[in-house]
C-alpha cells in the first residue's frame, strides 16, 4: 500500500500527456523494486527457483560424472587390451613365448576379434550439464564387437531402472521449460486486474498516462528481475560446476537469448491477458491454461499425431526378420559363401587352415561368415526401419515450431549434446566404423593372417563428428521472434482497444 | 448475479421443508447449475471429454494393434526356430530364440514403463538377457512432454481440470459476499462445504464413469484372449476415484482458507506441481542416489567374477569340471568318460548352464532388492504425493510396472534354463559315439512354447498394500482437513 501510495503521487505530478519522463520512469522503477522485493510471495516463488536450480545443475552434474567415468573406464580397458596384445605379439616375435590354440594366440584375427573389441564414444558437450536429454535412455559409449551383429544395431544400452526414465531427472531444463513461465505468470498475471479490483485503476486512469504503457513497464521491471535472476543464477552455477563460458562463449550467448526469448514469451502473454481486461481470478485461469496448453497439451497432441500419420511397424519385426535372414542363409550356405567371396575376392584364401571347421580359425571364420552375411541381408530392412524413424522423428522436430517449449526443450538438449539426434547420429557413426572395422579384421581373419604389433598400434579409431548434427540455433531464434512479433502486435492492438475503454 | 438471486430465494423456500441431507443436495445442485451455466467451464469440460474419448479410441487401437503385433511375431519367431537347418543343439541354444512381453488390456489405461523397457528377451546359451527394444529410444526427445493417453489425462488432466473448476467455490461466495447470506438463512459453513464438495464430485464422476465405463465396454470388444476380470476394473477406476477425491478435498480447503480466488488458483496450482511433476522427479533423484543401480560393465564385472572358477559347459579342465566327471563316473560307476553310456559333453553342457543360471539369478535378484529399496523411497515419497501412490499401482494393476517386468524375466529365464537343458540332454542321449552330431526340425518343435502366466491380481494388491494406506490417508485427512477449514470461514 505504501509503495502505491507513492507511485500514485508521482503520477499524479506527471503532466506528460501519456508518456513517461525518464525521472519518471527511473522513480517508478525504483519504488516498483522497492515494491517487488517486500514482497514476500514473490521472493518465495524465486527461493524455490534457486533451490530446485541448485538441486537441477547438481543432479545433472553427478549424473554426467558417473557417465563420464564409465566412459573413460571402458577407453582405458580397450587401451589395457591393445597394449597386452602389442607386447605379446613382440614376445612372440622374439621368441620368448609360444601359443597353442588360436584364441590365444596374438597375431591371430580370432584372438583379436574377441578379445579386443573396440569402443565408440560420444564426447560430453560443456554444456551437459543444462539438460539430461536423453542421455538416461542411452549410453555414451558402444562397444563394437565383431562376433554379434549387436554392434550395428542401432542401440546402446545400460542399466538404469526405467523408472527413472518414466519420471525423468531434475535438470535445469525442466525448471526452465515448466516453472519458470508458471513462476513467470504468478508473479505477472494480476498488474493491472489488482489495480482495477481495489479500486486505484481510476485513480491512474484520470492521471495523464497511457494505461498500457504502465502495464508495461512494470512487468518489464518484473521481467527483467526475474531474468537478470536466473541469468545470474545461470552463470554461477555453470561456473561452479566447471563449465568453461569464455571457450564456449558461442553456446552460452545461444543459452542467454534463448532463455531470455522464452521468459519474454510469457511475460508478453501476460502482458497480452492483463490488457485484455479480465479479473485476476480469470487472467490467472487463461494464463495456467496457456501455459499447460503450451506445456502439455500441444507437445502430447503433436507426439500422437507424430505417430498416427508416421506409423512404425513394430521392432519385433525387424528381429524375425534378422532370424528368418540367418536361416535362410544356413539352408542355402555354400551359394552364400560363394557369393560373398565374390564380394570380397581379397577375403579368400587358399590356406587349408581357413577352410578345416575342426579347428578355432576355420570354425570362427565359418561362424563370422554366417553372421556377416546374416547382417548383409538384413540390412535393408533394418535401414529401411531406421528412415521411417528419422522421418518420424523430422516430422516432429517440423511441427515443434507450434509451441515455445518445444522450441527450448530442443535448443536446451542441442546445447547439451544429449538430443536424441545426437545419440541417433553417435550410433549410426558407430554402424558406420564397426563396418570399417569389420571390414579390415576380417580381411586378415580370413586369410589367416598374423597381425603385426604395428597394425594393432594403428587400427582405425572412431571420432564423433559433430557436424553431422546441424544445431537449430538459427531457426529457433527466428520462429521465437515471430511469435514475439505476433504477441507485440496483438498487445498494441489490445492496447488501443485498452485505452478507449478506460477514457470511456 | 443471477445465481445468488436464485440461491437466496430457493433457499427461503427449501428450508422449511428440506432436511439437513437435502439441504446439501440443494447447494450441490445449484453449484452444479452454477458450472452449468459457466461457458468457460463448459469448454473444458466439453474440451476434457474430447480429450478423453480421443485418447481412449486411439489407445484401444493402439492396443488392438500391439496385440495383433505381439501374436503374429510371437508366431514368427516360433517360425523361425523351428524351421532352422540341421544343427548340432547347442548351436541352435546359441543363435536362441525370443519371447516376447504379452501387453494386458489394462494397458489402454496406463502405459507405465512400457515405452522405457524391453518388449522382447533373447534366450540363448549361457546367458541371461535383459529385454530389449526399448521403444523410447526411437522417439524424438520431445516424447518426454508426454503422449495423450488415457493415463497422462487421468494423472495430470484430470486434477488440472478439477482445481479449475473449483478454484473458486467459497472465495466467489467471499468476493461477492453471498456467503453471508446464505448464512444468515440458516445453512451451516460445513453443510456448506459438504454440498460445494458434492457438486465438485458429481462432474468428477461423470468424467471417471465416462472413461472407465467406455474403457471397460471397449475392452471387451478387442477379442483379446486375456480376460480382465470385473474387479481389476473396479481396483483401477476406484484408485483413480480417491485421487481424484483428495484433489477435491485440497480443492475445497485451499478455497475455504484464501482471501482471494486469485491466491486461491495460484496456491492450487502450486500443490499442483509439487505433486505431479516435482516430487515425482525429486524422488527418482532421491532412489537413484541413496541406492544406484551398478554399471552395466560393474554389473557383467560381477558375474563373470562369480562364473571364472565355475562349471562352464565348454571348458572341461577346470576344477569345477573335474569335480563335476568325477561325480558322473561314480554315478555310473565307471572309470572314463569313454565307458559312459551317454555323451559326456551334454552333461557338462546342461550341468554348466544351472550353474550359469544360478549365478546369474544371484545378481538379478540383488538388483531386484536394489529396485525394492528405491521402490522403498518412492513409497516414503509417496506421503508428499499421491500420484506417485497411485501412479505405482496403477501400473503394477495394469502390468505396466518394473514389478511385471521382473516377473517376466524371470519366468523367461526359467523357460531359457529348461530350453537349454532340453538341447543339451538331447546332445547326452543322442552324441554318444556320433562324429558330428546334428538335430533337425524334430527336435525344434519338441521345445514347448514359453507360456506366460500373468500375475495373479491379488498378490498384486497384497505387494501394494502401503500405497493404498498413503492414498487413504491422504483422502481421509485432506477431507478432514477440508470440513474444519470450511467451518473457520472468516465471513465478518
Amino acid at each position: 500500500m505504501g509503495w502505491f501510495k507513492l507511485s500514485a503521487s508521482h503520477f499524479l505530478q506527471s503532466k506528460n500527456q501519456g508518456n513517461l519522463s525518464v525521472k519518471d520512469i527511473r522513480n517508478t522503477v525504483r519504488l516498483e523494486l522497492i515494491q517487488l522485493y517486500r514482497n514476500k510471495a514473490f521472493l518465495g516463488l524465486l527461493f524455490v527457483l534457486l533451490v530446485l536450480m541448485i538441486l537441477a545443475a547438481w543432479n545433472t552434474h553427478q549424473y554426467f560424472l558417473i557417465k563420464k567415468t564409465e566412459v573413460t573406464t571402458q577407453l582405458n580397458l580397450v587401451t589395457e587390451n591393445d597394449l597386452r596384445l602389442v607386447s605379446e605379439i613382440d614376445s612372440l616375435n622374439n621368441e620368448l613365448a609360444t601359443y597353442e590354440s588360436s584364441y590365444t594366440l596374438p597375431t591371430s584375427g580370432v584372438r583379436l576379434t574377441y578379445n579386443n573389441h573396440r569402443l565408440t564414444w560420444l564426447p560430453f558437450s560443456p554444456f551437459s550439464i543444462i539438460a539430461i536429454g536423453q542421455g538416461d535412455l542411452y549410453s555414451n559409449y558402444k562397444k563394437i564387437v565383431l562376433y554379434f551383429n549387436s554392434s550395428y544395431e542401432m542401440n546402446s544400452e545400460e542399466l538404469v531402472s526405467p523408472l527413472e526414465q518414466l519420471f525423468g531427472q531434475l535438470d535445469l531444463a525442466f525448471v526452465w521449460i515448466y516453472l519458470l513461465p508458471l513462476i513467470i505468470l504468478l508473479t505477472s498475471f494480476n498488474v493491472l486486474s489488482l489495480e482495477r479490483e481495489t479500486g486505484r485503476l481510476k485513480l491512474i486512469a484520470s492521471q495523464p498516462i497511457m494505461v498500457w504503457r504502465w502495464v508495461l513497464l512494470k512487468l518489464s521491471i518484473r521481467f527483467l528481475s526475474i531474468f537478470v535472476f536466473i541469468i545470474v543464477i545461470s552463470t554461477f552455477l555453470l561456473l561452479a560446476f566447471d563449465v568453461d563460458l569464455v571457450d564456449n562463449f558461442n553456446v552460452f550467448l545461444q543459452l542467454l537469448v534463448t532463455l531470455l526469448l522464452y521468459s519474454a514469451f510469457w511475460f508478453l502473454l501476460s502482458f497480452l491477458i492483463n490488457l485484455a481486461g479480465f479479473s485476476s481470478g480469470k487472467s490467472l485461469i487463461i494464463l495456467a491454461s496457456g501455459w499447460v496448453f503450451f506445456v502439455f497439451l500441444l507437445p502430447s497432441t503433436v507426439n500422437l499425431l507424430a505417430k498416427e500419420m508416421n506409423a512404425i511397424p513394430s521392432r519385433l519385426e525387424i528381429i524375425n526378420h534378422h532370424q528368418a535372414m540367418y536361416n535362410e542363409m544356413e539352408n542355402n550356405l555354400e551359394v552364400e559363401l560363394d557369393q560373398l567371396y565374390e564380394r570380397h575376392p581379397d577375403w579368400q584364401s587358399d590356406d587349408p587352415v581357413t577352410m578345416d571347421l575342426s579347428n578355432s580359425t576355420g570354425w570362427n571364420i565359418n561362424y563370422l561368415a554366417k553372421q556377416y552375411i546374416a547382417q548383409i541381408k538384413h540390412q535393408t530392412v533394418a535401414g529401411d526401419y531406421e528412415h521411417q524413424v528419422e522421418s518420424r522423428n523430422n516430422w516432429i522436430e517440423v511441427f515443434r515450431v507450434i509451441s515455445p517449449s518445444m522450441i527450448v526443450q530442443s535448443a536446451f538438449s542441442d546445447m547439451a549434446g544429449t538430443s536424441g539426434k545426437h545419440y541417433r547420429s553417435f550410433l549410426k557413426q558407430s554402424q558406420e566404423y564397426a563396418h570399417e572395422y569389420r571390414q579390415f579384421v576380417f580381411k586378415g581373419l580370413f586369410t589367416n593372417h598374423s597381425f603385426t604389433s604395428g597394425e594393432i598400434r594403428n587400427l582405425p579409431i572412431f571420432e564423433f563428428d559433430f557436424r553431422r548434427v546441424p544445431g537449430t540455433f538459427k531457426q529457433d531464434f527466428v520462429i521465437m521472434l515471430a511469435y514475439l512479433m505476433v504477441l507485440l502486435i496483438l498487445c498494441f492492438t489490445l492496447s488501443k482497444r485498452t485505452h478507449k475503454t478506460l477514457n470511456n | 448475479m443471477q445465481y445468488d438471486c436464485i440461491c437466496s430465494s430457493s433457499f427461503k423456500k427449501a428450508l422449511p421443508r428440506f432436511n439437513k441431507g437435502l439441504m446439501i443436495g440443494h447447494i450441490a445442485k445449484h453449484e452444479l447449475r452454477r458450472h452449468v451455466r459457466n461457458g468457460r467451464v463448459r469448454t473444458l469440460l466439453y474440451v476434457t471429454i474430447v480429450m478423453l474419448v480421443a485418447s481412449l479410441i486411439l489407445s484401444f487401437r493402439d492396443y488392438r494393434v500391439a496385440n495383433d503385433q505381439y501374436m503374429a511375431n510371437l508366431s514368427a519367431a516360433r517360425a523361425n526356430w523351428e524351421s532352422q537347418s540341421e544343427k548340432d543343439p547347442h548351436d541352435a541354444a546359441h543363435d536362441g530364440t525370443y519371447v516376447i512381453k504379452p501387453i494386458y488390456p489394462l494397458a489402454m489405461i496406463d502405459k507405465g514403463i512400457n515405452q522405457f523397457s524391453g518388449q522382447v528377451v533373447h534366450l540363448g546359451a549361457h546367458e541371461r538377457k535383459q529385454s530389449t527394444l526399448n521403444e523410447a529410444k526411437d522417439n524424438s526427445g520431445m516424447f518426454r512432454f508426454g503422449e495423450l493417453t488415457p493415463g497422462f489425462i487421468l494423472t495430470y488432466l484430470v486434477p488440472l481440470l478439477l482445481i479449475f473448476l473449483g478454484y473458486n467455490t467459497f472465495t466467489e461466495e467471499k468476493e461477492k459476499q453471498t456467503i453471508r447470506l446464505l448464512l444468515v438463512q440458516g445453512v451451516s459453513l460445513s453443510k456448506l462445504a459438504v454440498g460445494k464438495w458434492l457438486a465438485l464430485f458429481l462432474q468428477m464422476i461423470v468424467l471417471w464413469i465416462l472413461l472407465f465405463a467406455g474403457a471397460f465396454i471397449i475392452s471387451q470388444s478387442v477379442g483379446s484372449s486375456i480376460l480382465v476380470s470385473v474387479s481389476e476394473w473396479l481396483a483401477l477406476g476406484g484408485i483413480y476415484l480417491f485421487y481424484f477425491v483428495i484433489f477435491i478435498n485440497l480443492i475445497v480447503w485451499v478455497s475455504a482458507k484464501a482471501s482471494t480466488s486469485g491466491v486461491s488458483l495460484t496456491t492450487l496450482l502450486t500443490i499442483w506441481i509439487i505433486i505431479t511433476l516435482i516430487i515425482p522427479k525429486v524422488s527418482t533423484n532421491l532412489a537413484g542416489w541413496s541406492h544406484p543401480f551398478p554399471t552395466l560393465q560393474t554389473f557383467r564385472d560381477n558375474i563373470n567374477e562369480d562364473q571364472a572358477n565355475g562349471l562352464n559347459g565348454h571348458n572341461f579342465w577346470n576344477e569345477a569340471a573335474q569335480d563335476f566327471k568325477q561325480k558322473v563316473l561314480d554315478q555310473y560307476g565307471v572309470e572314463t568318460v569313454e565307458d559312459l553310456p551317454i555323451a559326456y559333453g551334454g552333461l557338462l553342457l546342461a550341468e554348466g548352464e544351472k550353474y550359469e543360471s544360478e549365478i546369474y539369478t544371484k545378481h538379478f535378484d540383488l538388483l531386484q532388492s536394489q529396485y525394492e529399496k528405491q521402490r522403498t523411497i518412492y513409497r516414503w515419497c509417496g506421503i508428499l504425493s499421491p500420484m506417485l501412490s497411485v501412479k505405482f499401482f496403477s501400473m503394477a494393476i495394469a502390468r505396466t510396472d518394473y514389478g511385471f517386468l521382473w516377473h517376466f524375466e524371470d519366468e523367461a529365464e526359467k523357460y531359457r534354463v529348461a530350453f537349454n537343458t532340453t538341447l543339451n540332454m538331447n546332445i547326452a542321449e543322442n552324441a554318444k559315439g556320433v562324429d558330428q552330431y546334428t538335430a533337425g526340425r524334430e527336435l525344434w518343435s519338441t521345445i514347448p512354447r514359453f507360456d506366460y502366466a500373468w500375475q495373479p491380481s491379488q498378490s498384486i494388491l497384497n505387494n501394494h498394500l502401503v500405497e493404498f494406506a498413503s492414498i487413504f490417508l491422504w483422502a481421509g485427512l485432506s477431507f478432514l482437513l477440508a470440513i474444519f477449514f470450511s467451518r473457520k470461514i472468516k465471513v465478518i
